[in-house]
C-alpha cells in the first residue's frame, strides 16, 4: 500500500471519487454520481465499487478520496450529506448511519479496518445521498435522482475551485 | 414438567443478506431449528421471461453482488448448451480465469474478514486486524489480486459486462493480462503462508456425516464444467439435476429448500465438498499444501471449510498464473450463432457451491422459462440439520453463548442470503 502524499499546492492534489453501489434501486446513488461526473470534464479519477472493503487499496493512491454512497434515514429535505472521516463528530454520525454493505462490512467498518491497519483515512470525505427503496434491478427514486445531480455538481464545483 | 426454552438470533452477522435463527428446546431435546430467511423473494426467473437471450448474461450478473461471475457464466453455459454452441479453447480458458478471480476475491473476504475472527472469539474483522495485522493485510492483498482479474477480464470492477453467449465481447491483450502476473505471484506466496497460519487454528469437533455434492471434471479442479458428483450416489449429468434434486417451499423461509428427491435427504455443497471430490485435480502447490495441512480422509467437519477455502485460493492463484502465461491473443472473441428454440442447462461452481441454471428459449431468441438454483438454498436444509447436531452439548450454556456458537457454524457455510431468496436473528424456544 502506498503512503499517501501530501500536496503543498492545489495542482498537486490527486482526487479520487469512489462510487459505492449496487443495482438495487436507490443503492445506485454512488455509481450514478460517478456516471454524472464522467459526463462532465473532471481531472479526478473515477471508479465504481460494489463493496466498501474494496475502498482500502485506493486510500494510499490519492491526496483526497471522495467516497460516495447511499444512506438510509436522511431527512427528506437533505439532498446529500458531506462528512469528513477525520472529524470525530462526523465519524460518530457516520457510525450511526445505515449504509448498505455486504456481510456487515459497511463504509464505517471498512474505514475503521483501514485505520486499524495503519492506512491513511484522514483525507476521506464521504458524500452520502438519501436512499429508501432497494428493489433489485429497480430504478432510483426521484429524490435520489435529484440528489445525484446536486452531489455531482457540488463535487465538480469543488474540483474546479482553486481554494479547495 | 417440561421446560421450554426459546433462543432467537434476530439478525445473523457477517453473512450476506438478512435472516434469523429460531430454536425451540424442550428439556434437553432440540425440537425445532428454523433458519428464517425473510428477505423478499426476488423473482429473477419471472424477470427473465420474454427477455432476449442476449440480455441474460447482464441481468444474471446482477443477481448477486458477491458472485456475479458464477451467475453470469452458468446462464451463458446453459444457453450455449441450448443453442449447441461450443466455445473455443481460448475462450474456455479465459472463462476459467474469470472464475479464478471470483473464487480468490470471495474466499479471501470470507477467510480473513468473516470466518477467521470466529477462531479467536473476535466480534469483527477489525478486532482480528488488531491481533494479526499482517495476516489481515495479506488477506486484502490476495482479495485485490482476484479483483484485478475481474476488472481486466470482466471489463470493470463491478458486475462483469464482457461475457456474452459464445465467448466474450472483447479478448484482453497479452500485456493487459501480464500486468496481473506479479500481484498474483505475491498473492500466491501470501496465501501459502496463510494456509500455514490457518492450520494452527483450533477447529471445534463437529463431524456430521452427510452427502457432499460438487461438480467434478476428469482433468481439472471443477469450476465451470463437469458431472455432478457425490460421495454417496453415482455421478449424474447436469441435465439430470432436476430429476435427482428437489426444491421445496417451506413456510418459514423465502428461500426454497433443496433435497435429494429420491431419498428426501439434505446435502452439502461448497468448498469442503469440492475439495473432497476433486482433491487429486489440485494444482501442484495447492496439492502440496493440502497434503501438508488438510486431513487425507473424507472431511465432514464444517469448521474446516476455512482450510478448504484457502487451499482453493492457492489453486486459483496457481491456475490463474498458468492461464495467463499460456495465453495467446485471438482475434475471434466469440462464436457466431443463430437463435433457435431449445432447452439447455448447466452446473458450475460458485464460491459457495454448486449452482444450476436451465433455460427454455424460443425460435426468436427469447427466454420462455428459466430455473436458477443457488448454492445457499441447496445448503439451507443441511444447515438446519447440522444445527440440530450442534445444539445438544450446548444446552447447559446461556442463550447468548448458544447463539454465538450457532452463528459460527452458519458462517462456515458462507451463506449468501440475498441470492438465496429466492438469512440471521436466533430464536431459542426452551420448554
Amino acid at each position: 500500500m502506498n503512503a499517501v502524499s501530501t500536496a503543498d499546492n492545489p495542482a498537486d492534489v490527486v482526487e479520487i471519487v469512489l462510487g459505492l453501489g449496487s443495482n438495487n434501486g436507490d443503492d445506485r446513488f454512488g455509481w450514478s454520481v460517478v456516471d454524472e461526473l464522467m459526463r462532465g470534464k473532471t481531472t479526478a479519477t473515477l471508479c465504481k465499487l460494489a463493496h466498501p472493503i474494496d475502498v482500502l487499496p485506493w486510500l494510499g493512491q490519492a491526496t483526497r478520496v471522495h467516497l460516495v454512497d447511499a444512506v438510509v434515514g436522511l431527512s427528506s429535505d437533505t439532498a446529500f450529506m458531506c462528512l469528513e472521516f477525520s472529524n470525530p463528530d462526523h465519524r460518530s454520525r457516520l457510525r450511526n448511519l445505515r449504509c448498505r454493505g455486504t456481510h456487515d462490512l459497511g463504509v464505517y467498518a471498512s474505514l475503521m479496518m483501514a485505520q486499524t491497519l495503519g492506512m491513511p483515512t484522514h483525507h476521506v470525505l464521504l458524500w452520502m445521498g438519501p436512499a429508501s427503496e432497494f428493489q433489485p434491478l429497480g430504478e432510483m427514486s426521484e429524490t435520489t435522482r435529484a440528489s445525484v445531480r446536486q452531489t455531482a455538481a457540488q463535487l465538480s464545483a469543488l474540483f474546479d475551485s482553486p481554494a479547495f | 414438567m417440561s421446560k421450554t426454552r426459546k433462543i432467537t438470533v434476530n439478525a445473523l452477522t457477517r453473512v450476506e443478506g438478512e435472516g434469523s435463527l429460531h430454536v425451540r428446546v424442550d428439556g434437553d431435546v432440540v425440537e425445532d431449528v428454523r433458519l428464517n430467511i425473510y428477505e423478499p423473494p426476488r423473482f429473477f426467473e419471472a424477470f427473465l421471461r420474454d427477455r432476449s437471450i442476449e440480455e441474460v448474461p447482464d441481468i444474471t450478473a446482477r443477481i448477486c453482488g458477491i458472485c456475479p461471475v458464477a451467475y453470469q457464466m452458468t446462464s451463458v453455459h446453459a444457453m450455449e448448451s441450448a443453442l449447441g454452441i461450443a466455445v473455443t479453447p481460448e475462450v474456455r480458458q479465459l472463462r476459467r480465469l474469470l472464475y479464478c478471480g471470483e473464487w480468490i476475491e470471495s474466499h479471501a473476504l470470507h477467510i480473513f474478514m468473516l470466518n477467521a475472527p470466529d477462531f479467536f472469539d473476535c466480534d469483527s474483522g477489525i478486532e482480528l486486524a488488531k491481533m494479526f495485522p499482517d495476516h489481515v493485510q495479506a488477506g486484502l492483498q490476495i482479495k485485490q489480486a482476484g479483483n484485478s482479474i475481474l476488472e481486466i477480464l470482466g471489463g470493470r470492477a463491478i458486475h462483469p459486462v464482457n461475457v456474452r453467449i459464445g465467448g466474450f465481447h472483447r479478448m484482453p491483450s497479452c500485456s493487459e493480462l501480464n500486468t496481473l502476473l506479479s500481484p498474483l505471484q505475491s498473492a500466491l506466496d501470501a496465501a501459502v503462508k496463510a494456509a500455514d497460519w490457518i492450520e494452527q487454528f483450533e477447529f471445534p469437533t463437529l463431524e456430521i456425516a452427510c452427502e457432499l455434492v460438487a461438480v467434478r471434471h476428469p482433468e481439472e479442479y471443477a469450476m465451470n464444467e463437469g458431472v455432478i458428483a457425490s460421495n454417496r450416489y453415482p455421478s449424474i449429468h447436469a441435465a439430470e439435476y432436476e430429476r435427482h434434486f428437489l426444491e421445496d417451499q417451506v413456510a418459514h423461509s423465502t428461500a426454497l429448500h433443496s433435497s435429494r428427491r429420491e431419498h428426501d435427504t439434505p446435502y452439502f455443497v461448497g468448498p469442503l465438498a469440492r475439495l473432497t471430490l476433486n482433491r487429486n485435480r489440485l494444482f501442484p502447490t495447492a496439492r502440496s499444501v493440502a497434503d501438508r495441512t488438510y486431513p487425507i480422509a473424507e472431511v465432514h467437519n464444517r469448521f474446516r471449510s476455512i482450510q478448504a477455502r484457502i487451499i482453493e485460493v492457492i489453486h486459483s492463484l496457481e491456475e490463474a498464473i498458468a492461464i495467463i502465461r499460456a495465453y495467446q491473443f485471438s482475434a475471434n472473441p466469440s462464436m457466431p450463432y443463430q437463435p433457435k428454440s431449445g432447452w439447455g442447462c448447466a452446473v458450475t461452481e460458485a464460491p459457495r457451491g454448486l449452482i444450476y441454471h436451465a433455460y427454455e428459449i424460443t425460435d426468436d431468441g427469447l427466454v420462455k422459462a428459466s430455473k436458477i438454483v443457488p448454492p445457499t438454498s441447496q445448503n439451507q436444509r443441511q444447515i438446519e440439520t447440522d444445527l440440530h447436531n450442534l445444539l445438544p452439548p450446548l444446552l447447559q450454556d446461556d442463550d447468548q453463548t448458544i447463539a454465538m456458537q450457532c452463528e459460527k457454524l452458519i458462517r462456515c457455510y458462507d451463506p449468501c442470503i440475498s441470492c438465496s431468496t429466492h438469512f440471521l436473528t436466533l430464536n431459542l424456544d426452551r420448554r
